[in-house]
């Protein structure tokens, strides 16, 4: 038999179930806007019974009314693990096209300022002064075509070396981050695993972990393990960074320089392990380790050193071939053997271009027993610019290979873009808010609330009439 | 698949961010008409640029050669036909002098005359062109002919080239040895011989076999500057062709269709217009304002 007050306390707990259900909804829409909120529901199951005490014939009964078991976080791990891979890939693309269009913009070709337009003036003041030889305004010219030219390669040089410090800087920072992001997740990992063991809900906390998961998907890529206990262990390229609450720590290590970025390359590792790469394939760290990555002979090593190897082979080349012709030549005075560029040993080529040559007369401009005001010899030199092999056609086919790199690096950022988009929005469709659907939720739980609130007072009538108007019949 | 308001915001935002970006890039465009910004808009059109331009320079200075070495063979030419007339008048007076009626007098004054017109060939011979001896290219002595001596200040075998094309040369100074010979056997020596050989009343008539021969080196000199000349007009010509071809090629390489330019820029501004115009009309309400 059910109690006289059963249904008083079947009432109660309708009450305060719609009352939490309310509470869970005001949650979700006062979080509507929240970065990285999962919306909650309340997971309830209707009462059993109470177990009767006779022996013997069992009575159906009412059950006893709501029991609320649980706050569901909704959320889905596999979309939630598709929005890091994808936004590990897009971090890592985004990272090398956004350094890409600021590296072509420091080359600055092709325009009417460039190195390849400087090499072009510097050939043709050849011509010219294989027209006037010997006369001194044509021949300095000649000089200070070069020395723009030794300006324009070692300026060209020294800001793709800026732009290498800046983005190692960046990418030491990032690693910093990546430390920082491990040692909160391990935190939170203790806390949400003592408040699962006592029973409570943690489920604003797991929200501020899966934001960590996915700032350092970001950074270094990386996979996140949900465990049994509520902990997740978050490993880096197959290596163990975060587990229940311990975290460790990565570095970066390497160059600081781009000169030493050859002997030392750039390179992301376990601070307890140092000297050995992690190998990582997405992720900020990863699209800056591929730009400060050391040049190849082949042309497949990283961007910038690339870039700063052209402007080394374009010094080179220029020094090479134009000494190689000017020391054959005769100055008009008659002096052999000049060299035009000289080239510092040691150091990149293109900081240690400069014109050997001190002035005018150190120009030679003929060959030698053809007359001191042969010109042979500036007409030659002025041909090394269109010759098989010239530093001109060097430079040409690097700026091409540039933009063929940068143009791969956007279209393939816009993929990756599309694609993080797209698993953002499957994981929203999941996991974020919708007022609309909130506010319909309110109004079945308010309606809940006022319905059990008129069993209450139903029950409580008559019980009313049972207590002070039973066996009243003809009283008063 | 359940949308939410932050998918929708979320997408707005995109839509409007890539409407508008596109309508920078249209502005870009535009505004420098040039469709080549970056070597990434178009990596083969960068390479094909910059070897426009190169060529384009290369062009430029192949004009300036062109201008400096017509400057040359015009003087060259003068001088070869000063030199031809003088030489002609140097015949009449060999010949005149071959008439032997003529007393010491006469022949002395004759002699005087031919004097004179060595000397105004020997100015010929050294006429200059900004500071360079035209018969002496490469010679930086300030004659090519030792007025004493007749010396030759040039050096044998070498010349002054004009670079007017590709792999194309143009010779612009005439060698003063083929035209007036050098030293002793120079035709100032040989008009010395006849003049002393008038003095000392000794017969030259064989003089005219002399200048006859020089007449003809004259002729084939001249000749030679004729052919540079021509060589000269056909480079510039040339060159005048090429330059418009370049900056034909290096326009369709590098610069926007400015009527296209124009239309895209029209349409991503209605683009991003209409966008906005969505996103404004879309959201402003919700179940919200529809409960009581």
């Amino acid at each position: 038999m059910a109690s006289t007050f059963g249904g008083l306390e079947t009432a109660y707990t309708g009450l305060t179930a719609a009352r939490d259900a309310m509470n869970i909804t005001g949650q979700n829409v006062t979080n509507a806007g929240t970065p990285g909120y999962t919306r909650q529901r309340i997971v309830q199951t209707s009462a059993v019974p109470a177990v009767s005490t006779h022996f013997g014939t069992a009575q159906p009964q009412p059950g006893q009314g709501v029991v609320v078991t649980g706050i569901q976080r909704i959320a889905d791990e596999l979309a939630n693990a598709r929005l890091r891979a994808a936004s590990a890939q897009a971090s890592f693309t985004g990272t090398r096209a956004d350094a890409l269009q600021t590296l072509q913009d420091t080359v600055g070709e092709p325009s009417d300022t460039g190195v390849a337009s400087q090499l072009s003036q510097f050939w043709a003041s050849w011509q010219d002064l294989a027209n006037n030889p010997g006369q001194a305004s044509t021949a300095a010219v000649v000089l200070s075509d070069a020395q723009s030219l030794v300006n324009g390669i070692a300026s060209g040089y020294s800001k793709v070396a800026s732009q290498w410090s800046g983005l190692r800087t960046q990418a030491a920072g990032l690693a910093d981050q990546v430390n920082q992001a491990a040692d909160g997740i391990a935190t939170l990992n203790g806390k949400i695993q003592q408040t699962l063991a006592a029973g409570g809900s943690a489920n604003e906390l797991i929200d501020q972990r899966d934001a960590l998961a996915q700032t350092v998907a970001q950074l270094v890529g990386g996979t996140a393990t949900p465990r049994a206990d509520g902990t997740v262990d978050v490993f880096v390229a197959g290596n163990v960074l975060v587990t229940g609450q311990s975290a460790n720590h990565v570095q970066l290590a390497g160059a600081t320089q781009l000169e030493g970025a050859a002997s030392a390359p750039v390179q992301l590792e376990w601070q307890a392990h140092p000297g050995q790469a992690i190998a990582i394939d997405g992720g900020q760290i990863a699209g800056a380790l591929s730009l400060l990555a050391p040049a190849a002979a082949d042309g497949s090593g990283g961007v910038l050193a690339q870039t700063a190897e052209a402007y080394n082979q374009l010094a080179t080349s220029v020094a090479t071939q134009v000494n190689a012709l000017h020391s054959t030549g005769v100055t008009t005075d008659g002096r052999t053997g000049l060299a035009f560029f000289s080239l510092a040993a040691g150091g990149p080529a293109a900081l240690g271009l400069s014109v050997a040559a001190g002035g005018p007369a150190d120009v030679a401009a003929g060959a030698p027993g053809a007359g001191a005001l042969d010109g042979t010899l500036a007409d030659r030199i002025s041909q090394l610019g269109t010759a098989a092999g010239s530093p001109d056609a060097q430079w040409h086919s690097f700026v091409g290979t540039l933009g063929a790199t940068a143009q791969a690096a956007q279209v393939q950022d816009a993929q990756a873009q599309a694609s993080a988009t797209s698993a953002a929005t499957a994981q929203q469709s999941i996991s974020s808010v919708d007022t609309d659907q909130e506010n319909l939720d309110l109004i079945t739980e308010q309606s809940a609330y006022q319905a059990a609130a008129r069993v209450l007072t139903s029950v409580d009538q008559v019980l009313d009439t049972l207590i002070n108007h039973t066996g009243v019949v003809g009283l008063a | 698949m359940r949308i939410t308001d932050q998918i929708v915001y979320a997408g707005q935002t995109r839509s409007l961010q890539s409407s508008l970006a596109a309508l920078a890039t249209a502005q870009q465009r535009a505004m420098t008409g040039s469709k080549l910004n970056r070597p990434a808009d178009d990596p083969s059109g960068a390479v094909a640029s910059l070897q426009l331009r190169a060529q384009q320079t290369q062009n430029t200075q192949f004009a300036r050669n062109v201008t400096d070495g017509q400057a040359w063979t015009t003087a060259a030419d003068t001088a070869l036909q000063q030199t031809s007339t003088l030489v002609r008048n140097a015949r009449d007076l060999v010949i005149q002098a071959g008439n032997g009626s003529l007393n010491q007098d006469a022949r002395n004054s004759l002699a005087d005359q031919l004097a004179g017109l060595r000397d105004s060939l020997l100015t010929q011979a050294n006429t200059q062109i900004g500071g360079r001896n035209v018969f002496a290219g490469t010679s930086d002595s300030g004659a090519a002919y030792d007025t004493a001596t007749y010396a030759f200040s040039g050096t044998p075998g070498s010349a002054v080239m004009r670079r007017v094309g590709d792999g194309q040369t143009v010779r612009v100074d005439v060698d003063g040895t083929s035209v007036y010979g050098a030293g002793a056997t120079s035709l100032f020596a040989q008009l010395d011989g006849m003049i002393s050989d008038l003095r000392a009343g000794n017969p030259i008539s064989y003089g005219i076999a002399e200048l006859d021969t020089a007449q003809q080196a004259i002729g084939s000199a001249q000749a030679a500057v004729g052919s540079a000349q021509n060589a000269l007009q056909t480079a510039s010509t040339a060159q005048a062709t090429a330059a418009t071809a370049l900056t034909a090629r290096r326009t369709d390489v590098e610069d926007v269709d400015t009527a296209q330019a124009i239309i895209d820029l029209t349409n991503r501004n209605n683009v991003y217009q209409a966008a906005l115009l969505a996103v404004s009309n879309s959201m402003q309400s919700n179940l919200t304002d529809f409960l009581r």
